[in-house]
C-alpha cells in the first residue's frame, strides 16, 4: 500500500512556502527521494512522519490519515524516521537512546528495552550498546538513529540524508544496512548520491521546487533526461 | 528503559544529595523547637522542603527540559503524549523531592518520639503541589533556555519568590508563596486553610501555565491566552482568599482536647497532653478555686487549654516542660484582657499589667522566686504590698486595675500600705 500525499500544501512558519500542491504515491519498497538542496526533501520526510502538519491536502498510509481525529498515535506507531541530525539525549548510552525511542513510539519500558539491543545489532552497534553517545563517531551516531527507527518494527521507515558526511567505508557498512531494511517494508531514503540508484533503491522520486520531476522505478529514470541532469 | 537506568542520566541524580543536604540544613535550625504536636512537625517538614526542594527541583527540571530540547524529543513524532513523556522525563526529580521529604519527616518522627498524632497530609500534599508546580516551571522555561541560563536563573529565582515575601509588609502575598506555614502552630494554633487553598491554586495554575507553555509544538501558535491568563486567574481567586489575613496562617485551635473532672470541675489538656490531665487538674484546680477566692470571682467550671469562653471557663497551658509555677502563672495571667484598649496616647492603664499579673500569680500559689523572675522586682513588690491589705480591700485593688487594663479613662491605683 503507498503512502499518499494528495494536493498537500505546506511552508514555514517564516514565510518560505515548500509545497503548494503536492501530489504524490511512495510506492513499498526501497525508494530514493532526490533533488537539489532546498527542494523540499526533508520536508516531505517531515509531513510522512506526521511531525510536520500540512497546511492543505494530507498524507495517508494505509488509509490513515494522522490528523485526523484518533489516528495520530496510530499512524506514528507504523512509522519510523531518522531526521537528518541525530540529537541522542544528554547522558544517555546507545542503548539507554534506542530504548527511550521506542518508549517514545509507545513500546512498554520493559519490550523497548530488550528490543533495543536487538535494534542495536541490526545496524551493528551491539559491541558499543553500553557506551555514551556522546561518545561515539559520527558514522556510529547515524546508525544509533536508524536503530531508533527499527527498535520499534515501523512499517514505513523514513531516512533523511543518512550517509551525508560519513566517509566512504562508512558509507557502504551503512548502504548495506539500508539495503537490508529495505526489504522489510517501505523505506525512504533522501540522498544525494545517485551514483547506486539502481543497486540500492527500487524507485526514485525527483524533487525539484515544489514539483515532482519524476516518480517511478528506478529504470525509467533515463528517460526522464532533463530531469536526472539537473539533479 | 528501567526507571534505574533513567534515574542514573536523570538531574535528579545530582539534586538528591543537594536537596537532602539543605533540607537537613533548613530544619536542624528548628528541628529542637519541636514540642508535642504533629501539625507544627508537619509544618516543618513540608516548609523546609519545599525551601529546599522547590528550588532544587526548578532547576532540575530546566536541566530535563533543556536535555529533551536537545535531543529533539521536542520535534521528535512520538506517539506518546506530551504529558506522559514530561511525567516520565520529571518521575526522577519528583521521586528526590519525595524522598527528602520523607526523610524530613522521618527526622522530625525522631524528635518527636512518642508524641500521638500524625503527620497532616493536606499540608503535605501542598507542599508536594508547589514543588510539582516549580518543577514544571522549570521545565518549561529548560525548553528555552540554554542550561547554563536556565538552571541557575530557576534555582535562585524560585528561592527568591518562596524565601524573600515573608520578609514583606504586605501579608497577602506571603501566603501564596507556598512557604508560609513557616511558623505555624503551636499546639494552641492550627493553620488557616485559606492559606493552603490559596497556595494549591497558585501551584496548581502555576503547572498549569508551564505545561501549556512546555507542551504546545514549535512553531504552532502559542497558548498565550492560557500561559498568561491561568496565573491571572489564580491571583484572582487566591487574592480574596488571603487579602484579610495577617503575617501568620494561623487561627486559634478549637478541637481536639482531652478532658476529664476533678473536684467538680472539668479540666481540659490539649488530646497530645492526655497523659498529664491528672497533673494538670491537681495543679489547676486548686488554683483556680483559690483565685476565685481571692479576687471575688465565681469559680469557674472548667479550666482548659481549648478556647475559654465565659466567666465559667479559665484557661491554662501545660506544653512540655511546664513547672507547675508555670502552669499557675498562665492561669493567673489568663483572667487578665489579652489585648489592650484601643486608647490614645497617655494611656496609663499597662502599668497595672504587672503588678496585677504577679498578684495573681501569688494568689494562685506560685512561687514568690518564679514569680519575681516573670514579673520583676518592682511589680512582685506592689504584689506583695497589696497582699498585706485586708481581702476586701485586694478584691477592690484588683477590679480597680482590671479596669484599668480594660479602659482608657481609668489609671492604674498605687499601693500604699497603712
Amino acid at each position: 500500500m503507498p503512502i499518499s500525499f494528495e494536493g498537500c500544501a505546506f511552508g514555514y512558519r517564516r514565510g518560505t512556502r515548500v509545497f503548494t500542491r503536492l501530489d504524490l504515491d511512495v510506492p513499498a519498497g526501497r525508494t530514493a527521494l532526490i533533488g537539489p538542496n532546498g527542494c523540499g526533501k526533508s520536508t516531505l520526510l517531515g509531513l510522512a512522519a506526521s511531525a510536520l502538519r500540512p497546511r492543505a491536502g494530507r498524507v495517508s498510509y494505509q488509509g490513515l490519515d494522522p490528523f485526523r481525529r484518533g489516528n495520530l498515535a496510530r499512524y506514528r506507531a507504523l512509522v519510523g524516521w531518522m531526521p537528518q541530525r541525530v540529537r541522542p539525549l544528554p547522558g544517555l548510552t546507545a542503548r539507554e537512546q534506542v530504548g527511550y525511542a521506542g518508549w517514545l513510539m509507545g513500546m512498554s519500558h520493559g519490550l523497548a528495552w530488550r528490543r533495543s539491543l536487538e535494534a542495536l545489532e541490526a545496524v551493528e552497534l551491539g559491541p558499543v550498546a553500553d557506551t555514551r553517545c556522546a561518545e561515539l563517531s559520527g558514522g556510529q551516531l547515524r546508525r544509533v538513529g536508524l536503530a531508533q527507527t527499527l527498535v520499534h518494527d515501523a512499517e514505513v521507515v523514513l531516512l533523511d540524508e543518512p550517509t551525508a558526511g560519513l566517509d566512504p567505508e562508512q558509507r557502504e557498512r551503512f548502504r548495506g544496512i539500508v539495503a537490508r531494511i529495505g526489504e522489510r517494508g517501505h523505506l525512504i531514503v533522501s540522498t544525494h548520491e545517485t551514483a547506486d540508484l539502481a543497486e540500492t533503491y527500487d524507485s526514485v522520486v525527483v524533487l525539484d521546487g515544489d514539483r515532482v520531476r519524476y516518480a517511478g522505478p528506478v529504470a525509467g529514470l533515463g528517460a526522464a533526461s532533463e530531469s536526472t541532469r539537473k539533479v | 528503559m528501567p526507571l534505574r537506568r533513567w534515574a542514573r542520566s536523570s538531574a535528579a541524580a545530582l539534586a538528591l544529595p543537594v536537596l537532602l543536604a539543605y533540607l537537613f540544613f533548613v530544619m536542624s535550625r528548628s528541628v529542637d523547637a519541636l514540642e508535642d504536636n504533629w501539625l507544627s512537625a508537619t509544618v516543618l517538614v513540608s516548609s523546609a522542603a519545599v525551601l529546599a526542594a522547590g528550588p532544587v527541583c526548578a532547576a532540575a527540571g530546566a536541566w530535563e527540559g533543556a536535555r529533551l530540547a536537545r535531543g529533539g524529543v521536542d520535534d521528535a513524532a512520538a506517539v506518546r503524549s506530551r504529558a506522559a513523556i514530561l511525567a516520565w522525563s520529571l518521575l526522577p526529580v519528583l521521586g528526590a523531592a519525595l524522598v527528602a521529604l520523607l526523610g524530613g519527616l522521618a527526622l522530625a518522627g525522631v524528635a518527636m518520639a512518642g508524641v500521638a498524632g500524625l503527620p497532616d497530609p493536606l499540608v503535605l500534599a501542598v507542599a508536594l503541589l508547589v514543588i510539582t508546580a516549580w518543577t514544571l516551571a522549570g521545565f518549561a522555561a529548560g525548553r528555552h533556555l540554554h542550561p547554563l541560563v536556565g538552571v541557575p536563573l530557576l534555582l535562585v529565582g524560585t528561592w527568591l519568590w518562596l524565601a524573600c515575601p515573608a520578609a514583606l509588609e504586605t501579608f497577602w502575598v506571603r501566603h501564596l508563596t507556598g512557604n508560609n506555614l513557616g511558623f505555624c502552630c503551636e499546639t494552641h494554633t492550627v493553620y488557616d486553610r485559606r492559606a493552603l487553598y490559596a497556595q494549591a491554586v497558585v501551584a496548581v495554575s502555576l503547572a498549569g501555565a508551564a505545561y501549556l507553555a512546555w507542551s504546545r509544538r514549535r512553531g504552532a501558535r502559542p497558548a498565550w491566552a492560557g500561559i498568561a491568563g491561568l496565573p491571572l486567574v489564580a491571583v484572582a481567586v487566591a487574592f480574596p482568599l488571603v487579602r484579610d489575613m495577617g503575617p501568620e496562617a494561623q487561627v486559634p485551635r478549637t478541637s481536639g482536647l482531652a478532658c476529664g473532672r476533678s473536684d467538680g470541675v472539668e479540666v481540659c489538656v490539649w488530646r497530645e497532653r492526655e497523659k498529664r490531665l491528672g497533673t494538670a487538674a491537681l495543679i489547676a484546680v486548686p488554683a483556680a478555686r483559690r483565685l476565685a477566692a481571692g479576687t471575688g470571682l465565681p469559680a469557674p467550671r472548667r479550666v482548659t487549654e481549648g478556647p475559654a469562653t465565659g466567666g465559667a471557663s479559665w484557661r491554662f497551658a501545660m506544653p512540655p516542660g511546664a513547672k507547675p509555677d508555670d502552669v499557675l502563672f498562665g492561669l493567673a495571667t489568663g483572667l487578665l484582657p489579652a489585648e489592650p484598649p484601643v486608647c490614645g496616647p497617655g494611656w496609663s492603664g499597662a502599668d497595672a499589667h504587672g503588678p496585677l499579673s504577679a498578684w495573681l500569680a501569688l494568689k494562685a500559689g506560685a512561687g514568690q522566686d518564679a514569680v519575681e523572675r516573670r514579673t520583676g522586682p518592682r511589680s512582685t513588690g506592689a504584689a506583695r504590698r497589696a497582699l498585706g491589705l485586708p481581702a476586701a480591700e485586694q478584691v477592690r485593688w484588683f477590679r480597680h486595675n482590671l479596669d484599668a487594663l480594660r479602659r482608657c479613662d481609668v489609671s492604674p491605683s498605687e499601693v500604699t500600705l497603712p
